[in-house]
Order: C-alpha cells, then sequence, then structure tokens
C-alpha cells in the first residue's frame, strides 16, 4: 500500500513539476519521493525473500500459512500471554525503533516531501501575496480546526490502542483502534464537505496557484489518511484475531507511527495552507 | 518476480529521470497528465524520429520518462493487489 501510495504521489509531484515550470523545491520532492519508491520496493523484495538455513529446502505457502496459523492459534489460546518464541525469535535489536526501521525512513522521507511542497508554497506566497490571500479567505476555517481536533484526538485513541496492547488488554486496544479508525473515517468525511464546497464555487486544481497547491498538498495528505485507515483496519483485524501480542508489536507499532506521521504532515499543513497570512 | 520487473522499470525511470533534469527537459512539456493534449507529444514519434533523440531531444526524454513513470504506476498497483490478495 505504502509504495502503491508513493508510485502514485511521485506522479502527481511530477505532473506539478512540469506545469509549475520545475520549481527546485518541488523538483527535489520529486526526486527525494522518486528514492522512497526504490527504497519501499528493495524493503518489498527483502521482505518477501524466504528466511530459512542455508541447505534446508524452501518451504511452501501452505506450511508458512499453517505455521502462522498455528502461530495465532497459540496467541489466542494463551490469552494474553506471548508464546516465549515470539520473544526470542522476533525479538528486534534493542537499537531498533518503534515500529522499525523502514516505517522511520518512510517518515522522514515523507516529511522532506511534505516540507519541499510547503516551502515552495511558501515561495510562491511570496510571488503572489494577492492570491494566496484571497485563497485562504476563501477556506472554510471551522471545518479545518475541526479536522485537527478530529485528526489529533484519532492520534490520541491509537496511542492508547498501542499501549492497551503492552499491558496485554486485547479487547481494550481493539476499542481504541476503533476509535482511531472512526476519527479517520470523520477526517475524510469532513474533508469531502469540504472539497465538494471547493468545487461547488469552482474553486479546483486549475483555478489559481493557491487551489493548485491546496488541491495538491491536501490531497497527498488525504490520500495518507485513507492508506492509513486501510492499515489500521488490517491491524485490527488481526488484533482481534490474537496474532499480535505484547511482544509482538512490530507491525502494530509501524502502523501507529504511520498514523501518527498523517497527524504531524496535517499540523504541518494546517498553519502554513490555512492560517498563516 | 512481478516485484523485480518492477525495480528493473523503477530504476530505468529513475535513470531516465537523471537524463530528464541532466538535459532540463522538464520544461519541454508543461502540460498535465497529457503532453500537449495527447498522450504522445506531436513529433516525437514523427518520421524524423531515431532512437538517438529519445537520448537528446529534451520532449521526446521527457515522453520516455513519463511512459516509464505510468508502466511504473500500474506494476505498483499490480504489485499491492497481488500483495494484498496472497494475504498482505
Amino acid at each position: 500500500v505504502l509504495l502503491a501510495l508513493a508510485v502514485v504521489l511521485q506522479i502527481s509531484l511530477g505532473g506539478l513539476v512540469v506545469t509549475m515550470g520545475v520549481p527546485i523545491a518541488l523538483a527535489s520532492a520529486h526526486q527525494a519521493n522518486g528514492a522512497l519508491v526504490l527504497v519501499l520496493l528493495v524493503a518489498l523484495l527483502h521482505a518477501a525473500r524466504p528466511s530459512r538455513p542455508a541447505g534446508s529446502a524452501p518451504p511452501d505457502m501452505t506450511t508458512v500459512m499453517a505455521d502462522r496459523s498455528r502461530r495465532s492459534t497459540v496467541s489466542g489460546m494463551a490469552g494474553n500471554v506471548a508464546p516465549a518464541s515470539d520473544a526470542a525469535g522476533e525479538g528486534a535489536s534493542s537499537l531498533e525503533p518503534p515500529g522499525g526501521v523502514l516505517v522511520w525512513l518512510v517518515i522522514f522521507i515523507e516529511l522532506l516531501t511534505f516540507a519541499a511542497g510547503l516551502l515552495s508554497f511558501a515561495v510562491s506566497r511570496n510571488g503572489e501575496p494577492a492570491v494566496f490571500a484571497a485563497g485562504r479567505g476563501a477556506l472554510n476555517q471551522p471545518l479545518a480546526l475541526a479536522n485537527t481536533i478530529v485528526l489529533l484526538t484519532g492520534g490520541w485513541t491509537m496511542a492508547n490502542g498501542l499501549a492497551s496492547l503492552r499491558r496485554c488488554s486485547v479487547e481494550a486496544s481493539g476499542r481504541w483502534m476503533m476509535g482511531a479508525i472512526a476519527c479517520g473515517g470523520l477526517f475524510l468525511a469532513l474533508k469531502s464537505v469540504e472539497y465538494a464546497d471547493k468545487l461547488r464555487h469552482g474553486l479546483d486544481l486549475h483555478h489559481d496557484t493557491f487551489f493548485t497547491f491546496y488541491w495538491l498538498l491536501t490531497g497527498f495528505h488525504v490520500l495518507h489518511v485513507l492508506a492509513a485507515v486501510a492499515i489500521l483496519g488490517a491491524l485490527l483485524r488481526g488484533v482481534r484475531a490474537g496474532r499480535y501480542t505484547s511482544r509482538d508489536l512490530l507491525d502494530v507499532e509501524s502502523g501507529a507511527a504511520f498514523w501518527h506521521l498523517c497527524d504531524l504532515i496535517w499540523l504541518l499543513l494546517y498553519p502554513t495552507v490555512y492560517l498563516l497570512a | 518476480v512481478a516485484a523485480l520487473s518492477l525495480l528493473s522499470v523503477v530504476s530505468l525511470t529513475l535513470l531516465w529521470g537523471a537524463l530528464t533534469a541532466g538535459l532540463r527537459a522538464g520544461r519541454a512539456c508543461p502540460t498535465f497528465p497529457g503532453m500537449f493534449g495527447g498522450l504522445v507529444p506531436p513529433g516525437v514519434l514523427g518520421a524524423g524520429a531515431s532512437i538517438a533523440s529519445f537520448l537528446q531531444e529534451p520532449l521526446a526524454v521527457q515522453f520516455v520518462h513519463r511512459s516509464l513513470a505510468w508502466t511504473t504506476a500500474a506494476g505498483a498497483l499490480a504489485v499491492c493487489a497481488v500483495c494484498w490478495g496472497a494475504g498482505g
């Protein structure tokens, strides 16, 4: 999902680069995101590589699925207590950040990409202050504030979901994660209302420079929220099926980190696009 | 196999991206998603086209880069669908 998202972002950035006359900040974002696509693809290949001792026969898919199923059953039967093999076999290095290195690499490059986009926005605003002031005046400030509160609430509920899972409270964790997904859904619903209103008033992508940036920057962010909601949904299913335990949290931690990235990007977008004159 | 094929296309796209930047071919066509209103910009596949033009002419270089990028997008979505179908 992240790979597909990065590719869609890359194509959109490419379109923006050529239509805006190749500004250096956007071209840099396009190049940084190109590197992200390569990193994600290499990571996918690495993850798909079967790990087995040298000389042993490769496992077939049936064996792998049976093993996963058995582990899930064992986790479920053991209630909230992780089997010892989880800690020994999948224990991450103490130097590894929560969620693993890959998701933090993704966060770093995503922030670079958005930072370049916002920098380009700020530079263009200096060139056309009247256009940007008029554009900002046409935005729905109360709706944007509501969306900020919704996303921050979503971040809080996901943090509680992860903390509950660490405390072995699987049911509470599921409820908190459901809350985070609901916040994501509410954000997308409010955003749809905002977008419909803009389109109704003819403020589309090509209206002026401000709205080109508005649609692309907030649109990329909406794509991220969509992906994050899908990821949280898959994780919630796993949590309810007993697939994750207090000692086997890597997937949930990386999903939570990606969800918090959506919060963070919005906290950069909201003041830059909606508030700053 | 699908991911390895995609890796080849992505690598080629990145290489062509470097060529596009080096030739300043990004400015050759300022329209998106089409190129001057069509999938193929006028003259690129015409009578005067040669293999060398796809490495030297800014418009043709940007056309190849865009074509590779669309191929990458289709491949990435296909790989995503395959991974999703295989259970993540």
